[in-house]
């Protein structure tokens, strides 16, 4: 079994001299710089937000109004789409803050493509199925298809 | 000027107890929405953010020192303390949730402490399940959302008390499964100086646990370091540090599922999301610091009082008591 003939390589490798697998070193770097790019731009769209530099969709002043209630009153109350709907509004800086934290949660599908040629390349089909339902199970919850009424 | 580590402790819960009591009359008076929004409008909205901003950064190192992920403290104290509407709370405890472990991911992988192997399967199941907890957690009405959040969070604090954790368990019998995905890797052990090999069991019962545990994740917007760590390290029988740091990776991944649902449906909200991604980030850097000279247990013994209190009182405003 391939597991077993990895193992044992493994067990063989020297004290603190442990091979990071290839999958894993490459999830890891795409981890760490889309991470990093997302972290850094919650940052800067917040900060235009609540600078005032661009004008937000819900007024800041308003907000204290607005957030004792649901989701789907404010959606309703300023003509926010659900799904990606909310996309056409970008040019406000609420939703240029909201476009930032929707990129975090990008990065697992980003990983999860980055791997998925390693598995092929080695023909481990669980590990491409698992890898390609992950991704789908993601691209499904992003698609805005599984709504809540 | 240097501070002694019982002053830096203690300073951070007293600001922590003073945001608690200067909010909660307003949270208190949050009976219905009326007045909640009477209340919320008495405070200028800059200080929301930076409230928020404060009291994560607290929460950050209070969860360090207590070992449980910020997630699982987040939504029951925000939402007890805070005037916000469980949908924005619970969608900014996910993305509370999902930044701090997309952070900590790169160096566990890379370190061969966290396991993609290990955590690839369990999080297909755990994000099927949680993406059905978030859809059913937005669909239910904020007072249901609030009793079974104080009954889940009751739960954990009993988890908490009770759980032993292992710290290499012995494996009696290697799995089917973690054969066939290779389930299995090796780690330096810095405090004994020598490499681990370690490989996992029962693994049929821990899919099961994590589809239970990603459908409460999901539901409630909470990170589920607690329960995750419990059944890497005593029913999937992975050393306690792989446990640990698989646990903080796989919220990167279940934990997005949900919170896809939550962004979709508008429940997360920039303004609540980003100053608290940002004080809890900074806080658990803060936290990790002050690990070494703190009393873990006395702040694992804080901890659990202070879940205790926000679940009984969620329990309490969920039945319109407070």
């Amino acid at each position: 079994m391939k597991g077993d003939v990895r193992m044992d390589k493994t067990i063989k490798s020297s004290e603190k001299n442990i091979e990071t697998p290839i999958d894993q070193k490459r999830y890891a770097l795409v981890l760490k710089w889309s991470a990093r790019i997302g972290l850094f731009s919650i940052l800067f769209t917040f900060f235009i937000y609540i600078s005032g530099l661009i004008s937000p969709v819900i007024p800041l002043e308003r907000l204290p109004h607005l957030w004792v209630r649901n989701s789907m009153f404010l959606n309703e109350s300023f003509g926010i789409a659900t799904g990606w709907g909310w996309m056409s509004l970008i040019s406000k800086s609420d939703m240029m803050a909201k476009a930032a934290l929707t990129f975090l949660a990008c990065v697992p599908i980003l990983c999860y493509l980055s791997v998925l040629p390693i598995y092929v390349k080695k023909k481990e089909i669980v590990m491409v199925f698992i890898v390609l339902m992950e991704i789908s199970i993601l691209i499904l919850a992003a698609s805005g298809l599984l709504k809540v009424e | 000027m240097t501070f002694s580590k019982k002053s830096i402790f203690f300073g951070f819960f007293l600001i922590l107890f003073f945001s608690l009591f200067f909010l909660s009359p307003h949270a208190f008076a949050a009976k219905d929405i009326i007045l909640a929004e009477e209340t919320s409008l008495k405070i200028p909205w800059w200080i929301w953010p930076l409230s928020l901003f404060v009291f994560c950064f607290g929460l950050g190192i209070i969860a360090v020192l207590a070992g449980v992920g910020g997630g699982v403290l987040f939504v029951p104290i925000l939402g007890t303390f805070f005037p916000f509407h469980m949908d924005f709370v619970r969608g900014a405890g996910l993305m509370v949730a999902l930044a701090g472990s997309l952070s900590a991911g790169p160096g566990l992988l890379m370190r061969n402490l966290a396991s993609l192997r290990l955590c690839m399967p369990m999080a297909l199941i755990a994000s099927i399940s949680s993406v059905m907890g978030a859809m059913v957690g937005l669909a239910l009405p904020q007072n249901i959302v609030r009793i079974a959040l104080g009954l889940v969070i009751l739960a954990i604090c009993f988890v908490l008390l009770t759980s032993k954790r292992s710290e290499f368990p012995e494996i009696t019998k290697r799995d089917k499964i973690a054969q066939i995905l290779g389930i299995h890797g090796v780690y330096y052990e810095i405090t004994q100086r020598r490499n681990i090999n370690w490989q996992i069991q029962n693994s049929h019962i821990g899919i099961f646990l994590f589809f239970l545990v990603g459908f409460i994740a999901g539901m409630f917007g909470l990170g589920a370091g607690w329960a995750n760590v419990a059944v890497f390290n005593l029913v999937l029988g992975a050393p306690l540090k792989i446990s640990v740091a698989s646990s903080n990776f796989l919220l990167s991944i279940t934990d997005t599922s949900a919170a896809w649902i939550y962004l979709n449906n508008g429940a997360v909200l920039p303004i609540i999301a980003i100053p608290s991604v940002v004080g809890m980030m900074l806080g658990s850097q803060v936290g990790v610091r002050l690990l070494a000279r703190t009393k873990p247990r006395i702040v694992r013994w804080l901890v659990i009082i202070l879940l205790s209190l926000s679940g009984l009182m969620s329990i309490l405003k969920g039945f319109s008591v407070i």
